[in-house]
């Protein structure tokens, strides 16, 4: 398994992060892919090897719902399928990344200045998060040809944001332990 | 000093050494018992558990319940007997008011309202002059019999000797008049301990069973007469709950969850009354049981604080999901406008939890969640700030590699067992502290209960001891809370704990209820 290099700055930190090649993530909505749940099961879509990637989180992942694929599958999937790229942090967790982000303007003007500012840079606002001001999840623009680390950093240089964050997805569990 | 009711003299004893002393809004959350006393300058001597208290011993065991209901008890200097006797305010509003006991040792407070009964021929103008001549005033008309009145007595002047005048007046104009005595009316439990915890609930009294050592526990029983968590909001914040459980129900205040489309940015979703669709989870309801079980089923289990509030916040029910959902929900248990329109600030929790996050150890906290933390912290309660409590990683590894527990502003919780040991959980000089969370038992399933371990249970216990320390110090901000639950823990493990009072695997120690309350 090969990979290749991401960043993104978080809290004023670069993060790096390893994507896989030869490997993506979907879901379907609802979710169906219940079938790659288990590794015995008859699969659809044919699953990439996912032999480096963290045991326990991949098992998370299959747990709700998501697969592990080639991305020349991604092209056959149907349109409520939800692809994401895979990433491996620092610490070694498993996280996948989608078209979607939050920022935080820097020069906060009100949501509809600030939804049509983003516009013009190729980000969407999916919806404003009322517990500071200027602060959005939003998606990149369909077909704008970025992906979102990319649209991220741009984001930062041209000044327009105080931070802008891929929302990974990731494993959060209980931290509960063993029954009596 | 006697007092006539229903005809018949009754014999009272005045303490007058001490005064009764009661803010407007005292009681529940606004004003406790040590901030009237310190805003009637009556003195701010800290509290000897087992001596009198503020300078003044009552007779009986009705003082936690007077406190709780917001009364002080102070000894009666000459400016207090004073203002007691004139009936003026002291400072900012306070009134003092005398205190007696009964022959059964009771305490009582004698304040300014009695109760009035004119013989039924008496009508009209009559009655208001009848009010004005005995320099009384109407509060309210009693209209379960005829010409019976709740009044208060005006002007100066001793209320004992105001009583007597009124009842032995010659040739009174009142069938009677009886003082409104003000006194402690709890439920008639049986049993020595009011609020016995299951035998399995450790956690509240250690009695040293199951290989346990005596005294090893979160000191809660012994913090209940002087707190229970009454009208204090927790919110916890999970993947599930059962928010059916009998146990849990007659605790629940709002909350919701939040639905999955898998990129962060689900629909939120307020609970409804019969909680149809909300994500169920063991592990939540567990959580959530700690904090505030009611211990209203059979078998009597109870969470730290039995009487709070409980916001059960559900989201990422599949737990794989984002830390922007992790935000909204915090966003929301600290003001719920920010996602359920036209719900109020003032609903907002007044502690919040959680026990979600990888088991790693290593944690990015991303910008999202942080401004979420610090909005709670900073902005919640009125902008006295919300303590928020988070439980460390269950492997060995350094809190400081988990960015969310070891935000400056959350209080990070590992987990003791019960011989007072610390239990595996992440260590290092951001723990906080620990709190009782192995093999502890509480409420799982549609009904159930049983015993479980992990931090993620010594967190929603410590969250809970918390709303026992705000019930009693409602003014306190989170910064102080973070240094009253910290500063109170007992120094267990036999190890050495550095100058500043920390330990590595310990924190500040193991949580200690009954010297965070006092």
């Amino acid at each position: 398994m090969t990979f290749r290099e991401r960043e993104y700055v978080c809290r004023g930190r670069t993060i790096r992060l390893r994507q896989p090649d030869g490997i993506v993530a979907l879901r379907d909505d609802p979710p169906v892919a219940d079938v790659h749940r288990s590794v015995s099961a008859p699969q659809s879509t044919p699953a990439a090897p996912v032999g480096e990637l963290p045991a326990e989180d991949v098992a998370a992942f299959r747990s709700a719902g998501w697969i592990f694929v080639a991305p020349a599958t991604v092209r056959s999937a149907r349109a409520a399928t939800t692809t994401a790229d895979v990433l491996i942090e620092p610490s070694g967790r498993l996280v996948l990344a989608t078209d979607r982000l939050t920022l935080k303007m820097k020069a906060a003007a009100g949501p509809i200045e600030d939804a049509s500012r983003l516009a013009a840079a190729g980000v969407e606002v999916v919806s404003p998060l009322r517990f500071a001001p200027g602060l959005y999840q939003c998606r990149v623009k369909p077909g704008h040809g970025s992906d979102v680390f990319e649209v991220s950093q741009r984001l930062l240089a041209e000044g327009l944001v105080e931070f802008a964050e891929p929302d990974l997805i990731g494993a959060i569990g209980p931290r509960g332990g063993e029954r009596r | 000093m006697k007092i006539r009711f229903r005809g018949v003299a009754r014999e009272f004893a005045a303490l007058d050494d001490a005064v009764a002393l009661r803010a407007p809004g005292g009681g529940r959350r606004s004003v406790t018992a040590e901030e009237t006393l310190r805003a009637a300058g009556a003195g701010a001597a800290a509290d000897d558990r087992s001596g009198p208290r503020f300078g003044v011993r009552l007779p009986g065991n009705e003082r936690p319940i007077f406190e709780r209901a917001g009364w002080a008890f102070a000894e009666a200097t000459a400016t207090l007997r004073e203002r007691s006797r004139s009936r003026a305010t002291i400072g900012n509003q306070i009134q003092a008011w005398p205190v007696i006991v009964d022959r059964g040792q009771s305490t009582l407070i004698l304040t300014d309202l009695v109760t009035v009964k004119l013989p039924d021929t008496v009508a009209g103008q009559k009655v208001d002059e009848i009010f004005r001549t005995n320099r009384l005033e109407l509060v309210r008309q009693l209209r379960f019999a005829r010409n019976l009145f709740e009044a208060r007595m005006t002007g100066a002047g001793p209320l004992d000797e105001r009583i007597a005048t009124l009842q032995d007046h010659s040739g009174s104009p009142f069938e009677f008049v009886e003082p409104a005595l003000l006194q402690a009316l709890s439920s008639r439990a049986t049993g020595a301990t009011p609020r016995a915890p299951h035998a399995s609930q450790w956690q509240h009294a250690n009695d040293g069973s199951g290989g346990g050592t005596a005294g090893a526990d979160g000191r809660t029983q012994a913090a209940w007469s002087l707190a229970t968590g009454t009208g204090v909001k927790v919110a916890f914040i999970d993947n599930g709950f059962h928010v059916g459980h009998p146990d849990l129900t007659p605790a629940l205040f709002r909350g919701g969850h939040f639905t999955d489309d898998r990129l962060g940015t689900g629909a939120f979703v307020a609970r409804g009354a019969a909680g149809i669709g909300f994500p169920v989870n063991d592990h939540g309801t567990f959580c959530l049981g700690m904090a505030g079980a009611r211990g209203s089923s059979p078998e009597r289990v109870f969470g730290a604080a039995p009487e709070c509030e409980l916001i059960p916040v559900a989201c990422i029910d599949d737990q794989i999901g984002t830390q922007a959902t992790l935000a909204r929900a915090v966003g929301y248990a600290a003001d719920p406008t920010t996602e359920e329109p036209g719900s109020a600030r003032a609903d907002g929790a007044d502690i919040i939890g959680c026990s979600l996050g990888p088991n790693s150890g290593t944690w990015t906290l991303t910008s999202v969640l942080d401004l979420a933390l610090q909005f709670a912290v900073t902005s919640g309660r009125g902008g006295k700030g919300i303590p928020v409590f988070w439980a460390v990683s269950n492997g060995t590894h350094p809190v400081a590699d988990d960015e969310v527990c070891s935000h400056p502003q959350v209080i990070a919780v590992g987990r003791s067992n019960r011989r007072d040991q610390a239990n595996g959980s992440a260590f290092g000089p951001k723990l906080a502290l620990l709190a009782p969370g192995v093999d502890v038992y509480s409420t799982v399933g549609a009904a159930g209960h049983r015993g479980w371990t992990g931090t993620s249970f010594a967190c929603p216990f410590a969250a809970g001891v918390a709303a026992l320390v705000l019930e009693r110090f409602p003014a306190m901000s989170a910064s102080e809370m973070m240094v009253k639950v910290t500063s109170t823990c007992d120094k267990v493990g036999g190890v050495a704990y550095d100058a500043s009072g920390h330990h590595g695997d310990y924190g500040y120690g193991r949580i200690n209820a009954e010297q965070a309350v006092t």
